[in-house]
């Protein structure tokens, strides 16, 4: 039985080059802790050299200065009850000039280093119409005071449940408006699970795939389709993840896809080493070689015109011994390349992969017929798309060529909840808002082929029995998951 | 990870499919017949050392563990009753915390007790899967009669449009139960 109770609490403190979530009120951001780095959040500046020592979940207060001190413990209930409420506002006249203290007045409070607190005490105290609000109001203006003039920041170690909410938050456009609910579901429709081999084309910043990776704990691998040049993996290293994970993570390039299928991948040292060298020389690369190339061939002329000099000829063979020094690195950096698309291609080849999980700005339907052929039979695959008729056409492709079955088209509606007493209701409707997904089981294609033509558009409902340990159809499951 | 409310075990395998081969399983079920049940099916599906079944009442008696537990999971009639033992559960450095409750007063009650107990991020939320159904509908198009001004002679033989659509079925489940989710800070 693992009783682990005390082993886990001697958990590392925070340290330098870890990556945190700097955390206020709802707001999120995740930083790299580096030294005297300075850092912008929320419109205050800090430095986070102070954290290093301290353990996640601190929360600290912004000093003059910009360095972060530790706060205690935050007793509950904080005194900023007033004595006497109204009943209704009836007679509250609105005329902006219920709250004494000017501007001015607060700017000299805070420089005189008045806590947060103490601000919205002397708010409280210098309104004239305050003791007139009900008890509702006055606690929504204390709650309105205290977020615009308290400044507590709490550190957090990363999670997909915190940098899932930070990056829907912030920048919704960087992960194609995927909802964290919807990646939630992402991970239980996908089985996603330690030990698994997954294979993941998203253009979520990274996010999918560090969920994906969080999810999978360092046990088994996961493969980055990655479009272009190379892969984004910066939202996956805001987890913080340890090295050992990173070494199931393995990339691949959509475009040698075909050449991988066909099996005509050329994973041999080519002779391309030479080549890239020889081009070198001629200044193509857009690397630090065509300063060091430019530089030579500005100098070369001079050198012709002048009789040949020891100091010259010493200045020559130091660049000469650069020049190959920098190949020399160029060699191992292809080397290790090509070891990586290699064992890549390993992974990819048998065909055999236990999950599939889209999630990408391009049209989905090109990208899921072409990866689907890297999975085994009887494995789920996920595509996210912020649209639905793309979705549709992958839904009608599929059932067209089969290889799929328990096809599901679904979305989920997200609804937040003010719970107060006699104050309870909805906060803010997101319906729609996150996302469809395209979910299915691979079939082998014989098999597939002989029941489409016998079989009804309806997904056997029997057949999601049979489904994997996540039995569970309705949304809760899938939502806790991201607990 | 600790739950009470075993039941079929349906929950208690998802979490398993999460959360091994490193993390555990503490779950509690009061029904003596169904806590036998349940450990039977984790050994015949080969998971046993990964979950603790408990036959005793969460409310009354906790999870029967101190600290160890990072998240806990609350589907039980009176969460709020199990508040203070979840806490017990939880780890000294924090965790997670979720509740499902059909009605809006045991969520009331349980926000109520998680604020008492020093519990943060109190956040309560609903949240539907949507199934949308692919199929192609025809539409007919509307006749309006010949058109004296079209020069050419209009393809009479299309008289309906086919589209792709996906609908929502006509009933769906509108509501299974809210979620209530607060995090344990450090102690």
């Amino acid at each position: 039985m693992a009783e682990c109770v005390n082993d886990s609490d001697a958990e590392s403190a925070i340290n330098y080059g870890d990556y945190v979530v700097l955390k206020r009120g709802d707001v999120f951001k995740s930083v790299q802790v580096e030294n005297k780095k300075k850092v912008i959040f929320e419109k205050q500046w800090f430095f986070l050299d102070n954290v290093v020592g301290q353990l996640y979940g601190t929360m600290f207060e912004i000093e003059a200065g910009g360095s972060l001190k530790p706060k205690a413990v935050k007793r509950a209930g904080d005194s900023l009850d007033s004595k006497e409420a109204g009943q209704d506002n009836r007679h509250i006249v609105d005329d902006g000039r219920s709250q004494k203290l000017t501007r001015d007045d607060i700017e000299t409070l805070k420089e005189q280093g008045l806590k947060g607190q103490e601000i919205v005490q002397q708010l409280i105290d210098n309104s004239t119409t305050f003791k007139d609000k009900t008890e509702f109001a006055q606690a929504k203006y204390i709650k309105k005071k205290k977020k615009k003039y308290e400044s507590d920041i709490t550190v957090l170690k990363p999670s997909a449940r915190l940098l899932a909410m930070m990056y829907h938050g912030r920048e919704p456009g960087k992960i194609c408006h995927l909802r964290y609910d919807t990646l939630a579901q992402i991970l239980t429709l996908g089985n996603i699970h330690a030990g698994s081999k997954i294979i993941v084309f998203e253009t979520c910043a990274g996010l999918v795939l560090g969920s994906v990776m969080e999810r999978m704990g360092g046990f088994g691998s996961v493969i980055q389709m990655y479009p272009g040049g190379g892969p984004t993996r910066a939202g996956m290293e805001s987890f913080g993840f340890p090295s050992h994970f990173h070494e199931t993570l393995h990339d691949f390039p959509l475009c040698k896809v075909n050449a991988l299928l066909a099996g005509t991948l050329d994973l041999t040292e080519k002779e391309a080493d030479s080549q890239a060298n020889g081009s070198r020389i001629g200044g193509s690369d857009a690397s630090q070689e065509t300063s060091g190339v430019s530089e030579e061939k500005k100098s070369e002329p001079k050198s012709m015109e002048v009789s040949v000099d020891p100091q010259e000829e010493v200045r020559r063979a130091e660049r000469e011994r650069l020049r190959e020094h920098r190949a020399q690195e160029k060699k191992v950096k292809l080397e290790e390349k090509r070891k990586k698309l290699a064992s890549a291609a390993a992974l990819l080849e048998g065909r055999n992969a236990d999950g599939l999980v889209i999630a990408c700005r391009f049209h989905p339907c090109p990208v899921l017929m072409g990866l689907l052929k890297f999975l085994a039979p009887s494995r789920p695959f996920v595509v996210y798309c912020q649209y639905r008729e793309p979705l549709i056409e992958c839904y009608t492709k599929l059932r067209e060529q089969g290889g799929a079955i328990s096809l599901r088209l679904t979305d989920s509606w997200l609804r937040h909840y003010q719970v107060l007493p006699n104050r309870t209701h909805p906060v803010l409707l997101m319906s729609g808002g996150g996302g469809y997904l395209l979910s299915g089981t691979t079939v082998a294609t014989d098999a597939a082929k002989a029941r489409n033509q016998h079989k009804s558009e309806e997904p056997a409902a029997k057949r999601l029995k049979l489904d994997e340990i996540s039995s569970s159809c309705d949304g809760t499951a899938k939502a806790i998951s991201l607990v | 990870v600790c739950f009470p409310g075993t039941g079929s075990g349906s929950l208690s395998h998802s979490i398993l499919r999460t959360i091994a081969p490193t993390g555990h399983l503490h779950t509690v079920e009061f029904h003596a017949q169904r806590a036998e049940k349940a450990t039977q099916e984790f050994k015949e599906h080969k998971v046993s050392h990964l979950v603790t079944v408990r036959n005793q009442d969460v409310c009354a008696e906790g999870f029967g563990i101190t600290g160890v537990a990072d998240a806990v999971f609350l589907d039980i009639p009176s969460p709020w009753e199990a508040v203070t033992h979840a806490k017990r559960a939880l780890k000294r450095k924090g965790g997670r915390l979720c509740s499902f409750s059909p009605c809006i007063e045991q969520v009331q009650r349980t926000c109520e007790a998680l604020l008492n107990h020093g519990f943060e991020e109190i956040c309560t939320l609903e949240v539907l899967l949507r199934v949308h159904d692919v199929r192609s509908v025809t539409l007919p198009l509307p006749d309006f009669g010949p058109d004296l001004n079209q020069e050419e002679v209009p393809n009479t033989g299309n008289t309906s449009v086919i589209c792709r659509t996906a609908t929502p079925p006509r009933e769906m489940a509108g509501h299974t139960g809210y979620l209530t989710f607060a995090t344990k800070p450090r102690d």
